[in-house]
């Protein structure tokens, strides 16, 4: 099997399976398992995303389905009550309720990683009062691994040391990101749980835990320059070969391969290159899980090292149901729009078009627009446009008996450098799919589109039934002129 | 200040009920709403804060769904208790509540 054909599969294979989840959620809220699974896809997904070389629409669909499972998980984290009864659960005498609680501490941990990662991405947001309680209540959990080892319970010091670790991973990635609601917060957490894993490496039985696990030695080492890289402290780690996989079930193989990919990248390469075939067969085999999760992961890692040429266009479900011929509509949306036909324009008036900037074009655009409250247009109007701005306006409109989110992402001429309007742009015409399950978007644009744009636009009309319209140039001019807007 | 905080949010969605729930004594720009529309259906989460939030009053909001409202009324969730604790309805009906 070709390694790119067998990327293009599995993201496929993970797409499905998190709508799939999703779609069941409906009917019954999602187990814990669920849950555990889903942080699994989603975290291959944002690797997958990392990789980034696949078209626009491509990445739109990928960003949607991440969307669709973090925000299914967020649901279920309930002010983080996992890390508010983890004290007393794991004070318990009852193993079976101490190791469920680290489990459990582990899904929400998991959850609130997936968050950070989306929110790298612009796909999720940080700072609504859930996320306050996975800083204020984590603190519970620290007691809770205190008294693990106060007690000495040595049978559960693994996943102790599991759920430690995790939650140092999404410390270190909420430090890495660029919110900074928790960030002082979130460093004495780290530093604390920095000095407990120091604690921790000095008890022998740990020690003999990470001598005989190669899996969670690796992944501590992983984290632990992650906290010093966090925490601004300067230290040299030891570098790490492994010559070959030991024999092992393929999860923790996969496990060991992605947490290498950061430790020594070459040695990833290649071990990757050589377990490939056995791990691709073991794949096929089962049934659609953490398996596959993993396995996009490593795959995902393997073309970040190396990259190919050109973009891969991947197989996905396209999300969207039905069709709206979003042109059709735009007598009802746009003030005399039908009067504007018979108007002449000039090339004086075309190239005063295109000496408009983005503010002056997105005043003139909203003072056209039918059927929708005055005060609203304005605000989108003057609202910040700052990278999480999904377009430039976005209001509720109806069309016939249905709502649509109607988005408008504006391009003066000032803002293109060419002749026209390049398929680069396309992303930022997409982009509204990702957080509307029922949008339009219209683009307008003071220079034409290249015919490139165009055809990829209508290709996406097509294939993903997406409702996309383009108002440009000639058009736009003898509607802004019919309105007495071109002055 | 609260009824214009309303206007505003019903200018913008179908709204069924919003709730000021959590420390009903905190200053005015420290509030916690619970805002409850099938407007919300079909976008993000994200999406919708970012779109309350667009309203020039500074407040946290959680923006459920009708269903998703159901789904942490019938889990007896920590969410729901905490919103029992200490409410007040701004806008709709108390038996959506119970």
């Amino acid at each position: 099997m070709d390694i790119t054909q067998a990327y293009r599969e599995q993201i496929f294979v993970v797409q499905s399976y998190i709508i799939n989840k999703i779609t069941s959620s409906f009917e019954k809220t999602l187990s814990g398992a669920d849950c555990r699974l889903l942080n699994e896809a989603l975290i291959a997904l944002d690797k997958t995303l990392n990789y980034g070389l696949f078209p626009a629409h491509n990445i739109v669909l990928l960003e949607k389905t991440y969307r669709y499972g973090s925000d299914a998980t967020y649901e279920r984290l309930n002010y983080f009550s996992n890390y508010y009864y983890a004290y007393s659960e794991i004070s318990s005498s009852d193993l079976d309720l101490q190791q469920t609680s680290l489990i459990k501490v582990n899904t929400s941990t998991a959850t609130m990683m997936t968050r950070i990662l989306g929110f790298n991405k612009g796909i999720c947001d940080l700072g609504g009062s859930t996320d306050d309680y996975y800083v204020d209540r984590m603190e519970r959990v620290f007691w809770g691994i205190k008294t693990i080892l106060k007690r000495e319970q040595t049978d559960i010091y693994l996943p102790m040391m599991y759920t430690l670790v995790n939650l140092c991973q999404s410390l270190t990635e909420y430090l890495f990101s660029k919110d900074n609601q928790y960030r002082n917060k979130a460093t004495r957490l780290l530093q604390e749980a920095n000095s407990k894993l120091e604690g921790l490496i000095k008890v022998k039985q740990i020690q003999e835990i990470l001598s005989s696990n190669l899996q969670l030695r690796l992944f501590f080492l992983v984290q632990k320059s992650r906290i010093l890289k966090a925490l601004s402290v300067d230290q040299e780690l030891s570098p790490i070969y492994i010559s070959e996989l030991p024999n092992m079930r393929t999860e923790q193989k996969l496990r060991i391969l992605s947490t290498l990919f950061y430790l020594n990248r070459d040695n990833f390469t290649s071990l990757f290159e050589l377990n490939f075939e056995f791990i691709y067969m073991d794949i096929q085999r089962s049934t659609v899980g953490l398996n596959n999760f993993l396995f996009l992961e490593c795959l995902s890692s393997y073309f970040i090292s190396k990259p190919l040429s050109e973009e891969i266009e991947l197989n996905l479900n396209s999300l969207n149901k039905e069709k709206i011929e979003v042109s059709d509509h735009f007598k009802c949306i746009f003030n005399n729009y039908e009067e504007s036909h018979a108007v002449s324009i000039s090339k004086d008036e075309i190239n005063l078009l295109i000496g408009y900037n983005d503010e002056i074009l997105r005043n003139k655009v909203s003072k056209m627009i039918l059927g929708v409250d005055k005060a609203i247009l304005e605000r989108e109007r003057q609202k910040p446009h700052g990278g999480f701005e999904i377009s430039d306006m976005e209001v509720r409109i109806k069309l016939g008996k249905e709502s649509y989110f109607l988005c408008i992402p504006f391009k003066s001429g000032q803002e293109i450098a060419s002749n026209t309007v390049p398929e680069s742009i396309a992303y930022q015409i997409f982009r509204p799919f990702i957080h509307f399950d029922k949008t339009i978007v219209i683009f307008i644009t003071a220079k034409r589109c290249s015919q490139n744009l165009m055809n990829y636009i209508k290709r996406m009309q097509d294939k993903l039934k997406w409702g996309i319209a383009v108002l440009e140039n000639e058009e736009l001019a003898k509607l802004l002129k019919v309105n007495g807007m071109l002055n | 200040m609260h009824e214009d905080l309303l206007n505003q949010l019903l200018s913008c969605f179908e709204i069924d009920f919003v709730i000021q729930f959590g420390n009903l004594g905190r200053n005015a720009n420290d509030i916690d709403l619970l805002i409850v529309s099938d407007s919300f259906i079909g976008i993000s989460n994200f999406k919708r804060r970012q779109m309350v939030r667009n309203i020039n009053y500074s407040f946290d909001a959680l923006c459920l769904t009708n269903s998703q409202f159901t789904k942490i009324k019938t889990c007896d969730s920590m969410l729901y208790k905490s919103i029992l604790t200490n409410y007040k309805l701004l806008y709709g009906h108390h038996s959506s509540l119970s």
